[in-house]
């Protein structure tokens, strides 16, 4: 190969260089930008609580010393859980099983295929004593909507209440 | 004295090489190598510029169907406060309530009332292209308060 082959060799390398890096640089332009889905998660969460605590349901109980207490028809999941709160804070003797299942179910029936539910309730500045669906591992990263409620006894603590969704692929 | 005549020198220098020959070899190498590289960006290029519209139009279409969904949650013929629809007013409602938010596309919103199985759907336009989805969780109030869940479905091309 004469001298100015080599030179046009090297010139070919160059421009097939900084053609392909130009490509490779064109090729992630192309690529679509992944979407924040925080937002739309959080405010997926902000309408599954409004949703959820919003629900009325008829006949729901809970029991203390053998004894059921009835609530009316038509008491919102939120009002039952705040009132759930509340009693547990006063001491033990309380079971709210038969509820707390119903509310769970509803819950898991609200949110959309592949996404899973929680519902915690417990004192603002305390852990949860509601834990719903009962013996459900948390996920690491999850959506959160709460809200924070005066006592009803108007004294101590806020209750708070929160939904945690989740996407769940298992599910 | 009429002998065989000498025969012609055959041999030649086997080193001897036409410079032209040369110098086209190494621009069709040359040619070779360009034509490659600007394949190469080219077909780049293209595939970029399709992955983008591709990707602009799906984004287009997700905005439509979350502006319905949003519209569906906050109307106030048929809410009575964000994402609580009265089931006698949807029963009311129509596809055509919401085409402008739609801005031509075809679209479907369904909401289920999760307690009851009941469905209410306003939709307009045929369904036709790629479509994206909206969905969310919310109330329909009755006799009683009951979980809905509300999707929305955008068609476009």
């Amino acid at each position: 190969m004469s001298e100015e082959g080599f030179e046009a060799l090297a010139d070919g390398t160059l421009l097939l260089t900084v053609l392909l890096v130009a490509s490779v640089l064109v090729v992630g332009w192309g690529r679509p930008l992944a979407a924040d889905g925080r937002s739309a998660g959080i405010q997926y969460a902000e309408d599954t609580r409004r949703a959820l605590f919003g629900t009325t349901l008829d006949g729901l109980s809970y029991r203390i010393g053998g004894e059921d207490v009835a609530m009316r028809n038509g008491t919102t999941v939120e009002t039952f859980l705040r009132l759930e709160v509340h009693l547990l804070r006063l001491g033990p003797g309380w079971d709210f099983a038969a509820a707390n299942a119903r509310i769970a179910g509803l819950a898991a029936g609200i949110v959309r295929p592949g996404w899973a539910i929680a519902v915690l309730g417990g004192n603002e500045s305390g852990p949860a004593v509601v834990r719903l669906p009962e013996g459900l591992r948390m996920p690491p990263d999850y959506f959160a909507s709460g809200w924070t409620y005066p006592p009803l006894d108007g004294a101590g603590d806020g209750t708070r209440l929160q939904v945690l969704v989740w996407l769940s692929p298992h599910r | 004295m009429y002998g065989e005549p000498p025969s012609p020198e055959t041999s030649f220098d086997s080193s001897m090489r036409d410079e032209r020959a040369v110098a086209a070899v190494d621009d069709l190498t040359l040619l070779l190598v360009a034509v490659l590289a600007f394949s190469l960006f080219f077909a780049s290029l293209a595939g970029a510029y399709v992955q983008r519209q591709a990707a602009d139009r799906g984004h287009r279409l997700q905005e439509k169907a979350d502006a319905l969904l949003a519209a569906v949650l906050d109307d106030p013929r048929w809410t009575s406060g964000h994402g609580r629809l009265r089931a006698d007013a949807l029963g009311a409602a129509s596809g055509s309530d919401l085409a402008g938010v739609a801005a031509g596309h075809a679209f479907r919103v369904v909401v289920r009332d999760l307690a009851t199985n009941g469905t209410w759907t306003l939709a307009n336009g045929p369904p036709a292209g790629d479509r994206r989805i909206a969905a969310t969780s919310a109330n329909v109030i009755g006799e009683t308060v009951d979980p809905a869940r509300v999707t929305a479905t955008v068609w476009g091309p």
